[in-house]
């Protein structure tokens, strides 16, 4: 029996191979008694795996099918629906906003640090010994407010109204005795 | 309606891609017991080819526009099953692992066989449903395709994804897988008689 011919087989069965192929595996089966007892037993497998057909799901497997359907195109617009609110959410934030900005005074606009760098400013160096309140009173009593700091070496960066307040300020604070260093930027 | 039934499954496609669910009935009726006993050569288990029936039916419904007609919408089909059940097989337990072992390391003979009792017991329904049903998953594949839907080895590795030679050794080794459970089922049923 040649193996070739027992490899295809199957396909002699099933009859897909090409016109040439199925003539000469047909006469080898003529002249060959193994191969043809193969060639019967695929022929009663195939018959049996044709004829085992089982039951499939028919009408129940559809309707399950267009539940599913259902329920993906209710998720699909639930979907859509989550985008439009979304979407329409962030334009509410955006108009909001700009609003906002547009009822601002220009006066009112400051940099997140706090106030604007171009006001003149001093650099200011508590003595270790003084509590906040000392501090906490030096500054209102200069009208000053921290912009910056404390540094690493314990300054606090303080701006002023204008540079003659800042003038006032820094003989204040010498005179206080509660820096040990105080200086314009 | 044409003769050819793969223009008529064609044509369904091109209105499941336009979101008409009367032409995904229509094609679900012609290939559900194709696709379902597909899955069931390789699942072996009823409930799981029904859910591979569902999934693959949901993604035909979803991405029918992707059909280009390079193949039979047969085989375009049963490869989507192909992927389905293999997703299956991968989810389930280890114990499903030998169910796909290399071919070549499956050493059968059947120069012994009776072949008179094995022809015989080759025409018996339940011996041959009891005995596919002990090949592994590969073995059943194989067969499923080359005598239930009598493909041809060519189309069977398009749909298998392997090559065309592997095709013909796991029909060759399932034929011989099954030749011997026969022959051995037949012996053992002699014995208690």
């Amino acid at each position: 029996m040649n193996t070739e011919d027992n490899l295809d087989l199957p396909w002699y069965v099933n009859n897909t191979l090409d016109a040439a192929r199925q003539q000469q595996i047909k006469n080898q089966l003529s002249q060959d008694a193994t191969l043809q007892q193969e060639a019967d037993f695929l022929q009663h497998i195939r018959q049996q795996i044709k004829n085992s057909g089982d039951a499939t799901p028919g009408e129940f497997g559809w309707q399950k099918l267009q539940r599913q359907i259902k329920q993906s195109s209710v998720s699909a617009n639930n979907r859509r629906w989550q985008v439009f609110a979304v979407a329409a959410s962030l334009l509410l934030v955006l108009q909001t906003g700009v609003i906002f900005n547009l009822i601002q005074p220009k006066d009112s606009y400051a940099p997140l640090s706090g106030i604007s760098h171009t006001q003149p400013t001093l650099q200011i160096r508590f003595n270790a010994s003084i509590s906040e309140a000392d501090m906490r009173q030096a500054l209102l009593a200069i009208h000053g407010q921290i912009i910056n700091g404390p540094s690493a070496n314990g300054i606090y960066r303080v701006s002023l109204e204008n540079t003659q307040q800042r003038t006032t300020a820094m003989e204040q604070l010498r005179a206080s005795g509660l820096v040990d260093h105080v200086a314009t930027e | 309606m044409t003769d050819n039934p793969d223009h008529h499954a064609t044509q369904l496609l091109q209105q499941i891609a336009a979101g008409k669910q009367d032409a995904l009935n229509r094609f679900y009726e012609l290939f559900e017991p194709r696709v379902y006993h597909y899955a069931m050569s390789r699942l072996n288990d009823p409930f799981d080819a029904a859910d591979t029936l569902n999934e693959v039916m949901m993604e035909v419904w979803k991405y029918a526009s992707r059909f280009e007609g390079r193949s039979k919408v047969s085989t375009w089909l049963l490869g989507i099953t192909q992927h389905k059940v293999y997703d299956r097989l991968r989810k389930r337990s280890n114990s499903q692992k030998h169910d796909d072992i290399d071919d070549h390391s499956i050493h059968l003979t059947d120069n012994a066989l009776p072949m008179e009792r094995v022809l015989s017991a080759a025409q018996d329904a339940d011996l041959v449903r009891r005995c596919m049903q002990g090949l592994s998953a590969t073995h059943r594949e194989v067969l499923h395709l080359a005598f239930f839907e009598d493909l041809p080895y060519q189309e069977i590795a398009s749909i298998a994804q392997c090559p065309e030679g592997t095709v013909k050794t796991r029909v060759f080794h399932a034929k011989i897988a099954l030749k011997n459970c026969l022959a051995k089922v037949t012996a053992d049923w002699e014995l208690k008689v």
